[in-house]
Order: structure tokens, then C-alpha cells, then sequence
């Protein structure tokens, strides 16, 4: 079963069709769905399904997939453009920060690199220092920071200057359950003041606390989009809380990349 | 599990990662087979190729153009351990003093070392020399030389005198002993007496004749029967009969001081050619080991910084970078910039220290040295980043580095001196060809002969390492799209 979104809403983000093969493996095939105007989203899939493939696509790490994008009505094609790339935040599923500068440098160098100068770029530093929790420990090594630590930063690297759309691969990830709310409260922050998220996670129970719509891949394509109570619905348990939908939709059976 | 056993587990886990890098171990494997090739190589053509004396570069100016000069040069150029590059003029005319200044001009522009000038009237030879008939030829030869190309030095005056002795027989040598000896005041009965431990110094200059009169067979045969009658009369007085050949008498004297006394004996009018501004304590020597390891450790260091690229990869913040609203090269030209900074910084603390610790005048010509060093730097650090972009991991870079760097060291004459080699045209070519060996030519050019960056050779040697900077930033592109930039 494959899912094609009805392309009549108000979309920030548009995706027609959009497939990726590496060499002759089609990782993501032939995907269709809109990303409405400040909604957080919700991409779900067992390993392998082809999300952090769909992400790389839409961040631009890709480039030559099919299809087409649109962002707020225009084509986009961020591979190419720098000016499509600065409307997007990315947050890695990788610590992508420098262990041997503070957390601080680390933030002023991303801001630099998205455009950001003088005072602005001061004031978003220390915004999203303070988002992150780190304003104390700003001058420190990353090095010396703990896990959860690193995984704020890591969050707060991809926000400094307030993208339209924001990429969340696996961010909360490994860390402990203090950390881990730390960041979900950021996003839930995020999502209350206006952005766009496209979150990708294994917590089901996450995805069902912030999403306000949920895509389930499978095998490349999706397999169910909607609401929870939708997806519910769908497989014939309105009662179904999200894994049980989503181990319904993508089986038991052990995956593997 | 025993402690045997664990360790034996990890190494065996180990193991089994280092195999599983293909390419790495391919050049872990390769990088020793390679170099002792290299060098097995460079090194064969070092010493002449038979493991005798290197050879040694004598540019020589025949002002006098007769039978007898041309014979002469020929006798040079079959010599084993000479490299004879005849110094061609324009007009057949040119006068000795002409000559001379062309010579003392080609070793303060850095073309020659040893300029030998065969001319009438070229210099004044000392009485006991000239006095003889057959010495007439030293007052035909006069050597311009570069006095700090010490170890040339010493194989041309082995060289030099062999060739006299080749040209004037053996018994000059005698004769000027005694006459040496007597001149000093020493009795006749004196130096009867120690007329054996003379013919021990002629037996040892008349091996040299007899070497080289091997690879002289055509004017073998035509020497006159007076003068093998001649050698014969040597050979008969050469050994004492309290002496026999090999025994520790025979061994008696070193050859520094055989030569030493016969080139009092027999002297060859010597000139001191020092461009102006060396300092006259250093040493080509000491020279050509400051560039050449000046130039390794510069492309050591910026190889291991063009890594930066590979570890943004192997940590994950390259694919943040990639989606940041820059371009991706602007990532390339920064690991580039970063390169060349680290360059700047080692090469300045280098000749600081260079400076401080062996004072030899590094300073002279700052916007020479700024210009050749910048250069340098910038073709090290593209090679430097062209590893990181044709390499898949770390550790692959790391083992290409190592084999390339070392490959070009040798081959650049970072090691040893070209000069003192006698390669076949391919290799001379592969020689030329490297980065290294333009960047030493451009140090040397600079800090020992003093020239100026505008000079022909240092503009020549800036020229070809800007090639290299072209190239190798042309290929760090190529590939940086092909591994980095796909997908």
C-alpha cells in the first residue's frame, strides 16, 4: 500500500514523487506528501525504511533524486541552492559539533556560516545557549561535556537562525530521560512558536506527544499518513496506541539496513 | 578467559579490522616494498652505481680550442667520477680573462660549482712546477670554484690530479717531491732516505693513472713509448724492498695527505668564487639538509592537516556543513586556508629557529624568501588536501601520504644531492618532475647562491611549483566532487 498526500492544503513543504536509489538499492521510491505551514511531523519506519534518506534529500545532502519539491509554492532544489538551504535547520542523528571548541564557538561558528553578524548573531547565540541550558558551562570544551549535553547543542546548532523547517534526525537519540525532555521541550517550544518540524525517531511515544501528523515508511515508500487517531482507524483499532499501529503497518519481523 | 586468550582475541580482532581496510592495508603493505625500491634506486646512481665516489660536476671553458686542450678535456670526460658539461660561448674568440669572468659568473649565479678554464697565460703557477716541460699544461688550467661544495671539492681534487698525472707521467711527481723537499732545506742523504715512503705516495697516484687509463683505451694506445718507458721506471721504484703491497707500511699514510702534499707539488691555480651575501661558514651541506628536510617536514605537516577533511567526514559534521547555506567548495578552500596557515606558521618558527641556530643568513633577502616560501606552502598544502580527497579514511591518507611524501623526498634530492648523481635520462626526468626537487632548487637558489626571486632559476623553480599548486588544487576539486560532493 502506498500512500499519496492530497496536495490541496496549505503546504510549506511539497514532495512529488521524489525517489533515491544507492546504485541499484531505491532507498526512497517514489514519495509524495506536503508538510503543512507549522505543523510538527511526525516520519516513522523500522531501520532501513529510507528516512534519513528522505531527510538527506530535503537538507540537500543529496542530490540526484527524482522528482520534485516545492517550498512555500516555489521549487526546491536545496542541493543546488544555497538560498533554498538557509529556509532549513538540520539536526543530525550524528553529534555534528567540534569536541575541541566550547559550546559557545561551536554556536558563533554555525551562526557565522548561516549568515548571522554582530549583534544578531550574539543574541541568537545566547538565545539558543539558554535554550540548550549550556549558558554556564558556555566556555567549556564540548569535549568535557556529557552525552545529553552534546545532544542540546547538537539541537540548538541547527536553530540559530530560526529556519522555516526544521530537520530532526533521531535527535534525542542516547541520551538520558532528563536530557531527553530537555529537548523535547524545546521542540514542543519550537512548534507552539510557529516552525515547521519534520521529526524522525524510534520513540513512538514521542511522535505521539508532539506530531501533529505521522508518516509511517516502509521499504521507501509511505505506508500510512495521518493523525494518530486516523492511523488507528485505519488498521481497524481506534483504541491502538502507535507502535501497535506501526508494528501492524511494517510487521514483526526483524529489520536490518 | 585466560589472559593469553583475551590478548590473543583482540589482537586477532585487530587484525581483522586492518585486513578488512583493503586499501589501507595495501598501502601499509606497499609503502616499505616501494621505498626500498626508491631507494635502492636513487641510491645505485648516488655512487656512481658501482659503490666507488659520486660524481662530481665540473663545467669546463676551453679558451685555448688546440689539439692539446681538446685532448685534455676529452681525457676529463671519461673520467668515472666526473660529470663534464662543457661551457659553450658564442665566439670562438673568446680571450682567457673573458673566459674567467664567464667562469667566476656562472658559480656566483648558481649554474656551476667548479669551473675549470683551460687558457695560455690563465695563471701563474708556482717555479718548481713550470720549470719542467711536461708541467707546461698547469699553467693552462686554472679552477673557479665554489668553496662551501666541500665534498665536490675533495672528489675534484682526487679527479684533477689523477687526470695531470695521466697527462704528465708519474715521474713529474718524483721529481717534484724531491725538488719539493730540497727546496724546503732537507739534505740529499735525507731524502735518500725516505725515497721509498716517496715511491709508496707515486705507486698510489699511479693507481689512480692506471684506473683511468682503463676507460681510456684510444689515447692508451697512443701514448709515446717515452712515456711508458717512463711508467715502467716508476713502477720499478716504487716499492721499497722493506715494503711489501698491503702490509701496514703500505697503509702508512692517508690519501687526504698523499693529496694534500702532491697538490703542494703540483698545485692547480684555484679561485674562491662566494656570491656576495653568504656567510662563509655554511656549508653546501649543511644547506641542501636544512631545504631538504624543511621541504619533508612542511609537506609531512600539511598532509596530516589536509586530514581535517577527512575526520569532518569520519565525525559526522560534514553532512551539517553540506547543508548549510554555503557552497561546498567554500569547505574545501577553507581546509586549504587552514593548511596554509599552519604552513606559514611551522615554515616561520623554522627559519627563526634556523636562524638563531645556525646563523646562516636566512634573512638576507626577506621578500625572496616570504615569495618562495609562500609558494611552497601553497603547493604543499593542495597536495595536502588532494590526499584528503582522494582518500576514503584516515588511515589510507595517512599510509599515501607517508609513501608519496617519502617517494618525493628522495626523488626531489631532500635526502642527497641530485647533483652528486649520475641518473639515466628517465629518472633525471621523474626527478625534475617533482615538487620537491623545484622546491629545493628554489631554497638552494635562494639561501646558497644567493639570488634574487627574479632571478632565472628561482623564477623557474617559483614557475614549476605553481604548476603543482594548479595541479594538485585542479585534482583535490576533481576528486573532492567524485568522493565528497556525489550522491
Amino acid at each position: 500500500m502506498t500512500v499519496h498526500e492530497d496536495m490541496t492544503d496549505d503546504y510549506l513543504l511539497e514532495l512529488e514523487n521524489v525517489s533515491y536509489s544507492y546504485r541499484t538499492r531505491r532507498a526512497v521510491n517514489e514519495v509524495s506528501l506536503g508538510i503543512r505551514r507549522g505543523e510538527a511531523f511526525g516520519l516513522l519506519g523500522p531501520n532501513g525504511a529510507g528516512k534519513t534518506t528522505l531527510i538527506s534529500c530535503i537538507a540537500g545532502l543529496l542530490q540526484n533524486w527524482s522528482g520534485s519539491m516545492e517550498f512555500d509554492g516555489q521549487p526546491f532544489t536545496p542541493a543546488h541552492k544555497a538560498s533554498d538551504r538557509y529556509q532549513i535547520g538540520f539536526v543530525p542523528q550524528e553529534l555534528a559539533i567540534y569536541p575541541n571548541l566550547s559550546a559557545e564557538e561551536n554556536l558563533l561558528f554555525f551562526g557565522r556560516l548561516v549568515g548571522l553578524r554582530g549583534e544578531k548573531l550574539r543574541k541568537s547565540v545566547a538565545d539558543n545557549l539558554d535554550l540548550a541550558g549550556l549558558t554556564e558551562r558556555r566556555h567549556d570544551l564540548v569535549r568535557t561535556y556529557s552525552g545529553g549535553m552534546q545532544r542540546r547543542l547538537n539541537l540548538t546548532s541547527g536553530l540559530l537562525h530560526s529556519p522555516s523547517l526544521l530537520l530532526l534526525d533521531e535527535p534525542t537519540v542516547g541520551v538520558d530521560p532528563q536530557s531527553r525532555n530537555h529537548i523535547f521541550e524545546c521542540l514542543r517550544h519550537m512548534r507552539d512558536a510557529g516552525h515547521t518540524l519534520i521529526y524522525t525517531t524510534h520513540y513512538m511515544e514521542e511522535v505521539q506527544r508532539l506530531c501533529d501528523r505521522i508518516a509511517i515508511m516502509h521499504q521507501g515508500q509511505i505506508v500510512a499518513l495521518g493523525a494518530h487517531s486516523e492511523l488507528a482507524i485505519s488498521i481497524g483499532n481506534p483504541q491502538a496506541n502507535l507502535e501497535e499501529v506501526f508494528l501492524h503497518l511494517t510487521g514483526r519481523s526483524l529489520r536490518d539496513e | 578467559m585466560s589472559f593469553l586468550t583475551a590478548a590473543f582475541s583482540l589482537a586477532g580482532k585487530d587484525w581483522r579490522g586492518f585486513y578488512r581496510d583493503r586499501t589501507a592495508l595495501t598501502l601499509s603493505l606497499l609503502v616499505p616494498i616501494t621505498m626500498v625500491t626508491v631507494f635502492g634506486w636513487i641510491m645505485a646512481y648516488a655512487f656512481g652505481g658501482s659503490g666507488g665516489m659520486p660524481r662530481v660536476e665540473l663545467h669546463v671553458i676551453d679558451a685555448e680550442n688546440t689539439s692539446d686542450s681538446r685532448r685534455f678535456v676529452e681525457r676529463l670526460k671519461t673520467n668515472d667520477m666526473l660529470k663534464v658539461r662543457i661551457a659553450t660561448h658564442e665566439e670562438h674568440t673568446e680571450t682567457v680573462a673573458v673566459a674567467w669572468d664567464r667562469a667566476k659568473r656562472l658559480i656566483q649565479e648558481g649554474d656551476a660549482h667548479h669551473v675549470l678554464v683551460i687558457g695560455k697565460e690563465v695563471a701563474t703557477v708556482p717555479k718548481q712546477a713550470t720549470e719542467d716541460s711536461m708541467a707546461e699544461w698547469l699553467s693552462h688550467l686554472r679552477l673557479a670554484r665554489d668553496p662551501g661544495r666541500e665534498m665536490e671539492d675533495r672528489i675534484l681534487q682526487v679527479v684533477m690530479l689523477q687526470v695531470r698525472v695521466q697527462e704528465q707521467g708519474p715521474g713529474l711527481l718524483m721529481q717534484g717531491f724531491e725538488n719539493l723537499l730540497s727546496d724546503s732545506g732537507m739534505r740529499q742523504e735525507n731524502i735518500d732516505s725516505i725515497h721509498g715512503w716517496m715511491a709508496n705516495i707515486s705507486r698510489t697516484v699511479e693507481t689512480f693513472a692506471q684506473e683511468s687509463d682503463q676507460n681510456f683505451p684510444s689515447d692508451k694506445a697512443s701514448r709515446s713509448q717515452d712515456d711508458e718507458r717512463q711508467a715502467g721506471l716508476v713502477k720499478e721504484n716504487q716499492v721499497p724492498s722493506n715494503t711489501k703491497p698491503g702490509s701496514e707500511d703500505d697503509q702508512s699514510m692517508g690519501i687526504n695527505e698523499v693529496l694534500q702534499i702532491i697538490n703542494r707539488m703540483v698545485p692547480l691555480a684555484t679561485e674562491d668564487i662566494i656570491p656576495p651575501g653568504r656567510r662563509k661558514q655554511v656549508t653546501y651541506q649543511q644547506a641542501q639538509s636544512v631545504c631538504g628536510m624543511t621541504v619533508m617536514m612542511l609537506l609531512f605537516a600539511l598532509t596530516s592537516c589536509g586530514n581535517v577533511l577527512l575526520q569532518e567526514r569520519e565525525s559526522g559534521t560534514l553532512r551539517r556543513l553540506f547543508s548549510q547555506p554555503i557552497s561546498r567548495y567554500a569547505v574545501l578552500l577553507g581546509k586549504f586556508i587552514f593548511v596554509f596557515w599552519v604552513g606559514i606558521l611551522q615554515m616561520s618558527i623554522l627559519f627563526i629557529y634556523g636562524e638563531w641556530m645556525f646563523s646562516i643568513g636566512l634573512f638576507r633577502d626577506l621578500p625572496s624568501l616570504i615569495i618562495q616560501s609562500i609558494t611552497l606552502i601553497a603547493a604543499a598544502g593542495a597536495f595536502g588536501v588532494f590526499l584528503a580527497a582522494i582518500s576514503r579514511s584516515s588511515r589510507q591518507a595517512e599510509s599515501l601520504a607517508t609513501l608519496l611524501i617519502l617517494i618525493l623526498a628522495a626523488l626531489g634530492g631532500c635526502w642527497f644531492p641530485l647533483q652528486l648523481m649520475t641518473l639515466p635520462p628517465v629518472l633525471d626526468a621523474i626527478c625534475r618532475s617533482t615538487m620537491t626537487y623545484w622546491a629545493m632548487t628554489g631554497y638552494q637558489s635562494l639561501l646558497w647562491n644567493q639570488l634574487p626571486w627574479y632571478s632565472t632559476s628561482t623564477l623557474t623553480a617559483l614557475g614549476w611549483q605553481w604548476v603543482w599548486f594548479l595541479a594538485m588544487t585542479a585534482l583535490a576539486i576533481y576528486f573532492f566532487r567524485q568522493n565528497y560532493c556525489r550522491g
